[in-house]
Order: C-alpha cells, then structure tokens, then sequence
C-alpha cells in the first residue's frame, strides 16, 4: 500500500544519504593520507571494541533520542525547533538545582523523579516561550529559539560563577549532587554512564508513536501539518496544536538535560550540554521526524560520535572533525536528495 | 481531421498532441486543437476537466510534458508569463493577480517599470538611469484613462485594490493587459465572480475587443455564455478534446451532452411541503466592521429554522465566506482589528462565545466550499478523514496521554455511511485525494450528514461534481430537511438554490440586499439583487 512504499523510500532515502557521507568522508581521508577503510575499522572498535565505549554509545544514544525527539515533533506540525541547546541547559540546570539543594532524605526513586520532572518542565517552560511566540504571535519560531539559546547560556553561566558556584570549586559548576540523585550505572560498561535513561528515552520515542498514531492529538497533529485550513473547520486550533508540540518536544530537551547531570557529571557545569542540543537537528532530519527513525539515526550518531574519537588518538592523519564532516554530508543529502530526485524525474 | 476548422489556414494557436503529467495523474492528455486568429474560442468542459491547466501551460506557467504548443505556427518561444506578455500574449486569471495594498494605477505599474520605461524613452536601457529615473506615472495615468473610456470603464485609479468591487478588479484586469498592448487574451472563467447583469456587460466587452482585432480564448462551463459570444469552442472531458466545433452549428443541449458525456436532463427534484420549525441559527444586526476598510459584513439578519433550507445567494466574495466562519467558528470569526457587533444564537444559546471546537461538539454538519483545502487530507485514506472533526465520538480513555481513538469502531460504523452515501471505492483504507471530485464531496456530505446534525451549512455542494452526484447530493439535502434539519445552503449557482431552498437571501458587498419566498423566486429580480440592484 502507499504507506508501505512511503515507508520504504524514506528509509532508502536516508541509507542513501548515509552512503554518500560516508563516502566522502573515506575520500577525504584517503585524500589526508589515511585508508578508508582504517577508518571505519578505528570508529567502529573506537564504539564498540571495551565494555567502557559501548556504554558512552548507550548513554549518547539516549540524550541523542531526546533531543532528536525534541525537534521531530515540531516538525510534525512545521515548526523547526532550533533552541534545543538552551532548552537542555536549562533542564540540566533545573536538575543540577534539584539534585544539589533538595534533601538526601528522599528515596532514590522519588529523588531522581523529582529531579527528572523539574528538568523536563523546565525546559518545557524554556520552549514555550519561543512556542507561543510562533503559535500565537506569528513570530518566527527559529529566530525566537536561537535567541533564547544565549539567553539560557548566559543565565546559566551567570550563575554558575555567582549565586550557584560551588563554595570548593574555582572552575564554574554547580555543587555535586546528592548521592541518591545519582543514576545507577550499569556494571557491565566499566563505570561507562550507561543507566536506564537510555531506556526511558526509548520509551519516550515510542510513546511520541503512540500519540501520533492512536490519540486524538496524533489526529490533530497530523491535520495541522496537512492542512491548517482544515483544521479549523474541523474544530482544531492550529496556535494550540503548535504550542503544544513545540512545547512538548522542548521538555524531551529537559529530559536530556537530566540525563546529563544525574547520569554522567553529577553536577552541573557550564557547557555541559556541548551541542547536544544542536546535534538533535541532524538525528530528527536524518530520522525523517520518525519516532523510529529518531531511534535508529540517534544510534548512528552515537556510534560516529564516540568511536571518532578514537581517530584522534589512532591516526596521526584525520582526527574526529571528520566525524562531524560525515554528519554534515549526511543531513545535506537528506535534506537534498528529494528535491533532486524529483528534479531528475521531471528532467527525464 | 474530418473537421474543417482543425484545417483552418493560419492558426494562432495549435495544441499539437499535448499531454500534461501531475505524478501518475494525467491534467491533459493527447490534446490537439487550433485557435484560429481573431476568434472567440472558448474552451469548455465540467470543473476538473483540465481546462485551466491547458490555458496554463500556454501562458507559460508550466509546460507541457508531452506534445507542443504552436503560436503562429512555431513552437512557443516563451516559458514564463512574461515572456507570453512579450509576445503579446495575456491572461486574466480566475483569482486575481493584484496586490491588494497597492492602488490600482501601482497595479498597473508592477512588474513593468523597466518596460514602460524604455517604452516611452524608446532608446537602449542604461541600467542606473533606468533605477533612478522616475516612472512616467501623469502619463500612464492619462493612457489608462483613454483606455477606459474607450471601453467604457470606470477605475478609481488611487484607490487601493482591497477596496475595489470584484467587478471593477476585473476590469482593472484587462485595462492592464490591453495596455501591454495583447493581441491574445485569455480568461479563466471571468463570470464566474460575476452577477447576471454584469455577465451581460462583460459579454458585450468581450465583444468589442473582438471586433478591434483580439483574438479571445475564454474558458467557461457556462453554455449560454458560450453561445451568446463564442465563434467556436473546444469541449474537454477528463483532460482529453472531445470536440472543435463551430458555435453556430450546435446547440446548447447539445454543448452540454458533449461536455458530460451523455445525455442529461436535469429535472427538478420533487419537494415536500414543510414548515419550519424552531429556530437553530438566528442572526441579529451583525456586523464586522473596521474604521478605514470595508466592512465584511454590515447589518445582517436572518433565521435558520428546522426543516428550512436558506439559500444565501450572490456573487463569489460578497460576505458568504465570512457568514459561513461566523456561524461555524463564532469566536475566531473576526480578523484582528476589526469590531463584530450584534447577536447571534446558535441552538437558542448565545453563540457569539463558542470556539470551533465548541461548535463542532454541537449537532452540526460543515461542508465548506473549498474541498480540498478545508474539508480534508487528501493524502490520508477515508478512514482518516472520516475522523476529521468527529474523532471525538470515537474517544476512550480518560485524559491526554491516556485517551485514544478507537479506529475499530470507526471502521465498522463507516461502512454502512459509505454505501448510503454511495462513495466509490467503499473501501476505508483507499486514499482520499485518488477519488474522483464528486465521489470526494459524496464522501464530505456522507461524514457531515451521517450523523443526523440539526444544523447543517453547506457551501458550494455540487462545485466540481459531476451531474449524476449532483442529483444525489441534492436529494439528500432535500431529505435532511424533511427529517428535521436546518440547513444554510450557499450556492453561486442561482439554479441550485432556486431548486432546494425554502428562502433565499441575496448577498451583495456583505450587506443582504434582499430577500424572497418561495413563492417570490423570480431568476431575473434574484439576478439583479446579486448585482447590488436591490430588489
């Protein structure tokens, strides 16, 4: 059936997309004097070769799915949400202020939750403001949410030089975070700050599928994207169904946020986010704003992400820059190929 | 070619074996037909037959995938509007193309600033000469006030667009083609904004332009139109040439068995006497005004009652659009900026409050005009779209994220709406936008009115429906109000509501003009109502 082959052709599109960049970057290589081939084999052990790199894939998977999710759901109403960076640091914020200020004498569970809930509305509240600007205001939503992205940089730096600075520390970060806000990690990856968030972003992807596919809000999403004019006359309020997507997929940022602070650093610090929130952008294109495909493209990146560092150290030639030159030729192709091929089509 | 007009000696146009793809969907297919030079062509055939797709690709704004177009007997030199223009060919299209900010004279202006200038400078372009220079504007201005009187127009030249009658926007249309000096031109059902008397002026127009030499090609569906000013017309069904044939020779039965395919009859369906009961929709000295600009809506009262039709007559663009938001969408039904005062009930409740969805909880069934846009996805299957607006009959669960559409029990009640409303395919899963035009606004009525609303507003049922689901469509309206609705019917096409409502109001300029009673329909007093003649 027709959703069969749309299926079909997005996933060719983006496995297309991924052979093109990976190609040029093996032709860069080659040309900077390193086998291609050397350097599939140095990402490929760099992410999964000890117990320690398959774990930092898992948790980069993780943070990756959230802020991918973060800006795949906009997108299923055509709004492009690009302040993923600011809405991360403020739910990293949100947890870092939980995790150091609130009492030790919570139980773990309800200590991490509350942690977790606090960084995911946080950041909700961050993305609503760039949301109900667009939604309601007509302002554009890209503008609005790179402005925030300094905005919450400068907060959060402000603060951690000031008020939040931890009293024993010269270097800007927070006090370290109780000891039952600290996420488990698992033993199998050798102190690897793999734990269960990875788990709870996979749930949120499915759950970002099920409300596309099953609630009445999926139907609204979905009819807003199509036709806004239809939505009206059908009883949906376009602003509300904008503002809501964009707000929510802002909070999927707190969610990485958290993961951050509770999971890997145990505090929080200026740039702790280190463009994970930009890096959502590419996963949710690459994904074609899919909850599966977010899945499947926020693994990928992990992969390209940790095992290129591993080039720094394994090859004197070509170092993990060129991980990020593979991901920008991936996105470009995926945002390329459908125009071209249409082009091509008509052509012939 | 049998035809001796296929073999006419110098043809200005010839469609030589075009064919126009939209993915796997032909507009046009195989087409052949010749526009001999100094004629009244018209291109006739039912909405969707790929009569505006043909005028496009001649006028440059896309090209044919198969098949050429000859203009005096080469293949066309241009591939842009402009470059039509250049050669003196141009187009008045169904939606205008004017900038509503702008004053009719800038309208003029746009777009042609470096042509008007070399024109009256007559020498080679010097590139900041021509940026700098000012624009001849006391003169243009003169050369369009000739033009006017020559064709008797009347153009308000300083007044901004948005506040020019459809009528005058027309006509500002074709001064501003004449004056780029076309011997071509073409119109895409330009009475379709029109009411009868100025369809009959327009005809004249067209004639006088035809009479100094221009070559007209008008696309219609309106056979007396054709009759009345065509020299020969061209009959497209389902994007194919059926026919070439001399105006003189045929007649209108006749244009109209060759535009459907077979021989129709449209008889009046049989109407039951009915009072009307309580009221559902009761209007009260509405209006939407704002200081400075036109009023969309001045003054408007009426009743919709059960078991009542009220048909709301008048030319595209005379406030129908807006009564329909008021009454569909009360709270979001007022630009920004503008006033709405007055009362409106809905249900005996006053309704001026109610947000869309408010409304569409309510027993109410919309069928807005535009089908497409505004009624449902084409890319999603029926089921889909059946869910559109009513998803919440199929709502479980208790609050978001824990509520869900059961798409089971939607599937199953669809069935039995389909084959009443006798949709084709009946198949649930079948993608909307693959249906034909009137099995789309089968499947609209058959989601809208399946649910016994007592309020039902429609718009422009029949547009783009071919004549046996007209019949269909009609006939169910007719029940719906024998079973208890109250139905608000607009309809551009006077025979249409002539033949359903009880009551017709006439809209002209947002205001209502008149009024009449069954018994009062009078096709020609209705006519000049919707010209703003008042009754």
């Amino acid at each position: 059936m027709t959703g069969w082959s749309r299926f079909v052709s997005e996933i060719l599109l983006a496995a297309l997309a991924l052979v093109i960049g990976l190609s040029l970057g093996g032709w860069l290589a080659y040309a900077a004097g390193e086998s291609p081939w050397r350097v599939i084999e140095i990402i490929v052990t760099g992410a999964f070769g000890s117990g320690y790199d398959r774990g930092m894939v898992i948790y980069f998977a993780g943070i990756l799915i959230a802020t991918g999710l973060a800006v795949a759901l906009p997108f299923q109403v055509g709004v492009f949400n690009i302040g993923g960076e600011g809405q991360t640091l403020m739910g990293a914020l949100a947890a870092g202020v939980i995790g150091a200020y609130a009492p030790e004498s919570w139980p773990h569970w309800a200590a991490v939750s509350a942690a977790f809930v606090g960084a995911v509305l946080t950041a909700g509240l961050w993305g609503s403001i760039a949301g109900g600007i667009r939604a309601f205001r007509g302002g554009h939503e890209v503008i609005g949410s790179i402005m925030l992205n300094f905005i919450a940089a400068g907060i959060t730096g402000w603060l951690v030089v000031g008020k939040l600075q931890a009293p024993d520390s010269q270097n800007p970060e927070m006090k370290v975070i109780g000891e039952v806000f600290k996420l488990h990690r698992f033993g199998a990856y050798n102190g690897a700050p793999a734990t269960t968030a990875a788990l709870v972003a996979l749930i949120m992807a499915f759950l970002f599928w099920l409300v596309l596919e099953k609630t009445p809000a999926g139907l609204r999403i979905k009819t807003v994207r199509q036709s806004p004019d239809a939505a009206v006359v059908a009883g949906y309020d376009p602003a509300k169904v904008r503002f809501w997507a964009f707000t929510s997929g802002a909070a999927m940022c707190g969610l990485a946020g958290a993961v951050m602070v509770l999971g890997e650093s145990w505090r929080f610090r200026l740039e702790i986010s280190d463009g994970f929130g930009f890096l959502g952008i590419p996963v949710a294109l690459l994904g074609r704003g899919r909850p599966l495909g977010v899945v499947v493209s926020a693994i990928l990146f992990a992969v390209l992400h940790h095992g290129a560092s591993s080039l720094d150290i394994e090859s004197t030639k070509v170092g993990r820059d060129l991980a990020q030159v593979i991901e920008a030729v991936v996105v470009l192709s995926v945002i390329s190929l459908p125009p071209m091929v249409r082009g091509l089509r008509k052509w012939l | 070619m049998p035809s001796t007009l296929l073999n006419s000696i110098n043809p200005l146009i010839e469609f030589r074996n075009v064919s126009k793809q939209f993915g796997s969907l032909f507009a046009n297919k195989d087409m052949s037909f010749r526009v001999r030079e100094g004629a009244v062509h018209a291109i006739i055939g039912e909405n969707g037959a790929g009569k505006t797709t043909a005028m496009r690709m001649l006028f440059g704004f896309e090209e044919p995938s198969f098949g050429d177009i000859l203009f005096k007997g080469e293949i066309k030199p241009w591939h842009s509007p402009r470059g039509a223009l250049s050669h003196r060919v141009g187009m008045v299209h169904q939606h205008f193309m004017l900038s509503p900010v702008h004053s009719a004279l800038d309208n003029v202006l746009l777009g042609r600033e470096f042509l008007l200038r070399s024109k009256s400078k007559g020498s080679g372009i010097k590139l900041f000469g021509s940026v700098l220079s000012r624009i001849q504007r006391e003169k243009i201005h003169a050369e369009l006030e000739a033009l006017c009187q020559k064709m008797g127009f009347l153009i308000p030249w300083h007044e901004s667009v948005e506040n020019l009658p459809v009528g005058i926007q027309q006509q500002l249309e074709i001064i501003k083609l004449l004056h780029a000096g076309v011997d071509l031109m073409i119109f895409d059902e330009p009475t379709a904004v029109l009411a009868p008397i100025e369809t009959q002026k327009f005809i004249q127009m067209l004639k006088t332009l035809n009479q100094e030499g221009k070559t007209i090609l008008i696309i219609t569906h309106k056979l007396q139109e054709v009759k009345d000013v065509a020299d020969e017309f061209t009959v497209l069904r389902k994007g194919r040439v059926v026919a070439t044939k001399k105006c003189a020779d045929v007649s209108i039965q006749e244009m109209a068995d060759l535009m459907i395919g077979r021989h129709v009859s449209l008889n009046p369906m049989p109407r039951v006497a009915c009072t009307p009961g309580q009221a559902v929709v009761e209007i009260e000295n509405l209006s939407i005004t704002r200081a400075g600009k036109k009023n969309k809506l001045t003054n408007i009262s009426m009743t919709v009652a059960r078991n009542q039709i009220v048909g709301i007559a008048g030319v595209e663009g005379s406030g129908q659009n807006e009564l329909l938001k008021l009454i569909c969408m009360p709270k979001s039904s007022k630009p920004p900026g503008y006033r709405l005062t007055g009362k409106l009930s809905l249900f005996g409740k006053p309704g001026l409050k109610f947000s869309a969805t408010k409304v569409r909880r309510k027993s109410i069934g919309i069928v807005p005009s535009d089908r497409l846009r505004e009624a449902v996805l084409a890319d999603e299957s029926i089921l889909e779209n059946d869910l559109l607006g009513h998803d919440h009959e199929f709502t479980k669960g208790l609050f978001f994220p824990f509520k869900w559409i059961d798409r089971g029990a939607a599937r199953e009640r669809i069935t039995g709406e389909l084959r009443d409303f006798d949709v084709r395919p009946e198949n649930p899963d079948h993608i909307l936008g693959q249906l034909s035009g009137g099995n789309q606004q089968k499947f609209v009525m058959a989601r809208e009115l399946s649910r016994h609303p007592e309020l039902i507003v429609c718009a422009q049922p029949t547009r783009g429906v071919d004549v046996g689901s007209i019949e269909q469509i009609h006939a169910e309206i007719l029940k719906r109000r024998e079973n208890g609705a109250g139905i608000l019917l607009i309809s551009s096409q006077l025979e249409e509501l002539m033949a359903l409502a009880d009551v017709i109001h006439v809209m002209f300029e947002g205001r209502m003009v008149a009024s009449f009673e069954r018994s009062e329909f009078d096709e020609a007093r209705i006519g000049v109502a919707m010209g703003g003649g008042g009754a």
